[in-house]
């Protein structure tokens, strides 16, 4: 297992598309949490901090992609023929992009968070701000997003599998997070529950970031990082069953 | 071209030799037992497929299919586009269930060979690489998988002729490059089996005699090699032993002498449209 979790690594390591994508979200999110902590005027009941620090949630955005191209990229490369020859057990190739995907959204979600935090709260002091959280609050958000970016790769890695089809799953997923969920949102009862169990309000309850009133009912931390692991090891059970059962003519 | 004597076509000192020596080495010349691990003792058959079948919906493309592949010996498995070619490969590959039917490798089903690298090398389609990775890149990552050193990288790169190119994209590499890569990669471990679907695709005359050469090589050091191909001309220079498929069954299997007896006077092309002559409407691939 070890030499395949290097393989994969190496697989992240040797190609442009993961630094771009890392890139690429670090420089959105710098910029989003840069000119939001220079210009809010938050006047509401909750932190300001967590408001802005919700910006670095589009690290999960990112992440839930890279998990997806790291399956599909090998559908659609066919590159998933060697490393299916090389490992036949097929469940094995997908538990390595699982630790070694998770691991980098793990990394790339504590960054992503530590540096949205090292913007946000000088800036914030600077303008006579009170940012409304402790260093013990500030620990919980960092974490917090550590794992729920750890997650959202994994269900990208899972969603890949299941779906294979590289802009198939990227645009079903990005359509489930920005279109469906949101719709979903404004129906009366059901929508309660898709903004507390869907993977927005989920992500948003995991990592403590929140600045909408609206959404004071979301899970805490611990039980909104349990169920997007909940939906996770669904997806990637699903996936692994499918890599295994279907042929591969890729 | 008159299959015949005439196709052994010695090139010693051959460049090729030299560097496959370097590249292969690890199994001595000569030594025609295959790694251990991978087939009883006893026999001397590499590859056998037994009744196999499989359908794509309403399709049957291979239909109650058999035939064997030795230790030592080129096979070349021909047939028109859409008789099943392809199919088998990837059956013998583990990469699809069959509906019915074998296809053991060394006595085992794909996915049960202890160390898949060191008993099989394939190369089914010369376009699978990531298109932004190096070649040098790709070899390296699968190494790793197959937990064979990085340096056989290089090793292979060489002896494929692509070490200049190592370091660049596969997205630049032209067909021929590709296939050269995609033969390393079969070589990856130290296989005593090859699964080599049209390899000599998009090789330059160079390329078709280094190939022909390489494969001799691989052969005579006890390896099985089972190479499909429409260059029928190349074929019979290249291969000891001829299976037809035709409509998904099996057609003919002989040696090439035994064909060039049967059918005197007559070319490997004419014996195989004679053979294949119930497949001649239109292709559906």
């Amino acid at each position: 297992m070890t030499r395949l979790i290097r393989a994969e690594v190496a697989k992240l390591a040797t190609t442009r598309t993961f630094r771009l994508l890392a890139i690429g979200a670090l420089v959105l999110i710098i910029a989003a949490v840069t000119l939001t902590a220079l210009a809010t005027t938050y006047t509401g009941g909750g932190s300001p901090a967590r408001a802005t620090l919700a910006l670095a949630g589009l690290a999960q955005t990112f992440a839930l992609i890279a998990g997806t191209l790291a399956v599909t990229s090998e559908f659609r490369h066919k590159t998933i023929v060697p490393a299916v020859l090389i490992t036949p057990r097929r469940g094995r190739v997908l538990a390595a992009k699982l630790v070694t995907l998770a691991g980098a959204g793990l990394v790339f979600g504590l960054a992503a968070s530590g540096i949205a935090a090292a913007i946000t709260l000088p800036v914030l002091a600077a303008r006579h701000i009170g940012s409304g959280i402790d260093g013990a609050q500030l620990a919980a958000i960092i974490a917090g997003s550590g794992a729920a970016t750890a997650i959202a790769a994994a269900i990208g890695v899972g969603a890949g599998a299941v779906i294979r089809n590289q802009v198939g799953a990227i645009v079903g997923l990005l359509s489930l997070l920005y279109v469906a969920e949101p719709l979903l949102g404004f129906i009366p009862h059901v929508g309660t529950a898709v903004q507390v169990y869907g993977l927005g309000g989920l992500a948003s309850g995991a990592t403590g970031t929140t600045g909408f009133a609206a959404t004071t009912h979301l899970l805490a931390q611990a039980p909104a990082i349990a169920v997007l692991a909940g939906y996770a090891l669904a997806v990637l059970l699903a996936g692994a069953v499918a890599l295994r059962h279907r042929d591969i003519t890729a | 071209m008159a299959v015949g004597p005439t196709r052994r076509t010695a090139s010693p000192g051959d460049l090729w030799t030299m560097n496959a020596a370097k590249a292969l080495g690890r199994r001595p010349a000569g030594d025609r037992a295959p790694a251990a691990n991978d087939r009883p003792a006893t026999t001397r058959t590499a590859i056998e497929v037994t009744g196999l079948t499989k359908r794509f919906g309403d399709t049957v493309a291979v239909h109650d299919l058999s035939f064997t592949v030795s230790y030592g010996r080129i096979t070349g498995f021909l047939g028109p586009n859409g008789a099943g070619k392809t199919t088998t490969l990837r059956a013998m590959l583990g990469l699809i269930r069959p509906d019915a039917g074998t296809a053991l490798i060394g006595g085992c089903r794909y996915a049960e060979l202890n160390d898949p690298a060191n008993a099989v090398g394939a190369l089914l389609d010369a376009s699978a690489v990531h298109p932004g990775r190096s070649g040098r890149n790709h070899l390296r990552v699968l190494a790793k998988a197959a937990g064979v050193p990085a340096s056989r990288a290089d090793t292979l790169l060489d002896s494929v002729g692509l070490a200049r190119a190592a370091r660049q994209r596969t997205g630049g590499y032209s067909l021929g490059m590709r296939q050269r890569l995609g033969l390393a990669t079969a070589l990856l471990g130290d296989p005593a089996v090859l699964v080599l679907d049209e390899p000599a695709n998009g090789l330059d005359p160079q390329g078709i005699r280094w190939l022909r050469d390489m494969l001799r090589f691989l052969a005579a050091q006890g390896r099985a090699v089972l190479i499909s191909s429409h260059a029928l001309a190349e074929v019979a220079q290249t291969v000891d032993d001829i299976v037809v498929i035709s409509e998904g069954r099996c057609v003919a299997q002989a040696t090439l002498d035994e064909l060039a007896a049967a059918y005197p006077g007559l070319t490997l092309e004419d014996i195989y449209l004679h053979l294949t002559d119930t497949s001649m409407e239109t292709d559906p691939s």
